[in-house]
């Protein structure tokens, strides 16, 4: 009993910075955030005996934080907003100085994640259709589609000139 | 993340130190999590333990409620043999030579003296076995009838602490248990003549 929670700490604890990490972009409190991965890991700690040793943990870590979030929205646990309390379709473009905290809270929460998985976890695209359920196609359109907007909220300027030379 | 364009790997660079360069703080969400895995096997643990120890003592009272059953057994035994029956057994009948024998077995020279009850009077001694133990085996009677009284230092003897009684035929048995001496009283008069017999023994010492 002893040997499965040191386990446990072993594989699964040293991730729980990066899923507080992502939790913070899908919550809209640190509280909630904290809650969530809280969850996460119980969820993997009453499943863990069904893991696989020298699977990838981070992987399945994040199914599960992921999973849980989705159900806790369903639930009415947690709101279905933007972060900052911004609404997205029609948030004026960022300054850059402005962080890019902030604008990445102004993403949708699918694009949100594609964004801190793929571009900050660095999980690839495949890894994401899975966690996310999604075909790869999914993926790699929603990653497109985060980035244009985010680089437009933060580069407003180079989106536009970006633009223009492709009507050209 | 492998990305081509270098304008755009340049970034998600930015992006990517942007948000790890923010300070994560994972003691406290740590801290609750080991509470909550280590919690339940707490409890278990502790279940495991009174369970444990709740089995060991249904199992010695089960082991200790066989020992007293033997002895008593041996008791009434020895009590048909060598006092109903007399069967030949070599006997200390001076008062001396008995308050010499208790004694050399730890007890008071007196106690063999002070525990006969009024009417009856100590007739003999010898050292007998109950339960594998040896006990100081005194006879006293009251001129109708003979009442054994097993006397011994209380150390590892199985007799139970309050007064307790039982039947075993024809004999009647009564035990007791003090700091000083446990004793086993078997007589055929009656069952209370054993449990007055144990009392007293009880109470003098």
């Amino acid at each position: 009993m002893a040997t499965r929670q040191t386990e446990f700490e072993q594989i699964a604890m040293p991730h729980t910075g990066s899923l507080l990490r992502v939790a913070r972009r899908l919550t809209s409190e640190p509280d909630a955030a904290e809650d969530l991965v809280q969850e996460t890991m119980l969820l993997a700690w009453r499943s863990f005996r069904q893991f696989q040793a020298g699977t990838n943990a981070r992987a399945w870590l994040f199914r599960i934080l992921i999973n849980s979030f989705y159900a806790q929205r369903r639930n009415g646990r947690l709101p279905d907003v933007a972060l900052n309390g911004g609404e997205v379709a029609n948030e004026p473009n960022i300054p850059l100085a402005v962080d890019l905290g902030r604008a990445l809270g102004m993403l949708s929460v699918e694009h949100r994640l594609v964004m801190m998985l793929g571009i900050v976890e660095g999980f690839t695209c495949q890894e994401m259709a899975e966690m996310l359920e999604v075909p790869i196609g999914t993926v790699m359109s929603r990653l497109n589609r985060a980035r244009e907007r985010l680089r437009g909220l933060l580069e407003p300027e180079s989106a536009r000139t970006k633009c223009a030379a492709k009507e050209a | 993340m492998n990305c081509d364009d270098p304008d755009q790997a340049g970034f998600d660079a930015r992006l990517r130190q942007a948000v790890l360069a923010e300070d994560v703080d994972t003691d406290s969400v740590n801290r609750r999590i080991r509470q909550k895995i280590a919690g339940p096997r707490r409890i278990l643990a502790g279940a495991g333990i009174a369970a444990a120890v709740l089995i060991a003592l249904l199992g010695y009272a089960a082991w200790s409620n066989a020992r007293v059953s033997r002895l008593y057994a041996d008791a009434a035994v020895d009590h048909r043999r060598e006092v109903i029956d007399r069967q030949p057994r070599t006997w200390l009948t001076e008062p001396a030579a008995i308050a010499g024998l208790a004694q050399r077995q730890g007890l008071p020279a007196s106690t063999p003296a002070h525990i006969a009850m009024a009417g009856y009077r100590l007739e003999r001694a010898k050292l007998c076995r109950l339960a594998g133990l040896v006990y100081l085996h005194l006879v006293y009677s009251n001129g109708s009838g003979e009442v054994s009284v097993f006397l011994r230092q209380p150390a590892g003897e199985p007799v139970p602490k309050p007064v307790r009684s039982a039947d075993r035929g024809e004999e009647h048995l009564a035990s007791v248990k003090t700091d000083s001496l446990a004793a086993v009283v078997v007589t055929d008069l009656s069952s209370e003549a054993a449990r007055q017999f144990a009392g007293l023994a009880a109470a003098m010492l």
